[in-house]
């Protein structure tokens, strides 16, 4: 199949790109002395080196419906369940802040919320992958 | 929603590989619609009546069960 051929050579380039950019960004950080040039670096490189591996593998993958229509609705779910975790989440925050005047540090709430999104991503792809195979 | 894939199929001698790569597809969702699990989109319903020579209610029965997606 030369598709696979090709986004097989894609994914290699992707590899390359995506280390090379990891590599590139700790070196400049560490000689520079700055973590937010490794940081900038290393996300310009992923981001980058994401889009192309995207476009080149929507422009030789078979037109696969049926995928991208589970995609469709397990993003849905994940979606859903998370803006009302979080909804809720931030309500009890609120209250906790207002109530007691403790203050939770941001990346303590938006770690759980951005897992809880991945973990139901995760889940709700696998049961739709299999209620419509 | 029921319908006869397997059966134009077979009289065009076809694998589910063969008839998916003829429309665009993978096997996977061939099987898929075969089986009944996926409803097929209406591009991909007029894609396989045409390649079999039908119209897509001879390929497709609507109304046989609940028709949930």
């Amino acid at each position: 199949m030369e598709n696979k051929k090709e986004i097989k050579r894609v994914q290699v380039i992707f590899l390359v790109a995506l280390l090379g950019s990891i590599g590139l960004g700790y070196a400049l950080g560490f000689l520079i002395g700055s973590y937010w040039v490794a940081f900038s670096i290393i996300l310009v490189g992923a981001l980058s080196s994401a889009i192309y591996i995207k476009r080149v593998t929507d422009r030789y993958k078979l037109g696969d419906e049926r995928s991208d229509y589970i995609d469709g609705r397990a993003s849905a779910l994940a979606f859903k369940i998370s803006f009302a975790t979080s909804g809720v989440l931030l309500a009890v925050i609120s209250g906790v802040y207002v109530e007691l005047e403790v203050q939770i540090p941001s990346l303590v709430v938006l770690g759980p919320i951005v897992a809880l999104m991945g973990f139901t991503y995760a889940i709700s792809s696998h049961y739709y992958t299999k209620k419509y195979s | 929603m029921k319908n006869k894939l397997k059966v134009f199929r077979a009289i065009h001698d076809l694998t589910q590989e063969a008839l998916a790569e003829k429309v665009g597809m993978t096997r996977q969702t061939i099987n898929a619609v075969e089986k009944g699990k996926y409803n097929p989109s209406l591009n991909l319903a007029f894609k396989l009546a045409g390649l079999f020579g039908v119209k897509i209610e001879d390929l497709f029965i609507y109304g046989c069960d609940e028709d949930e997606r």
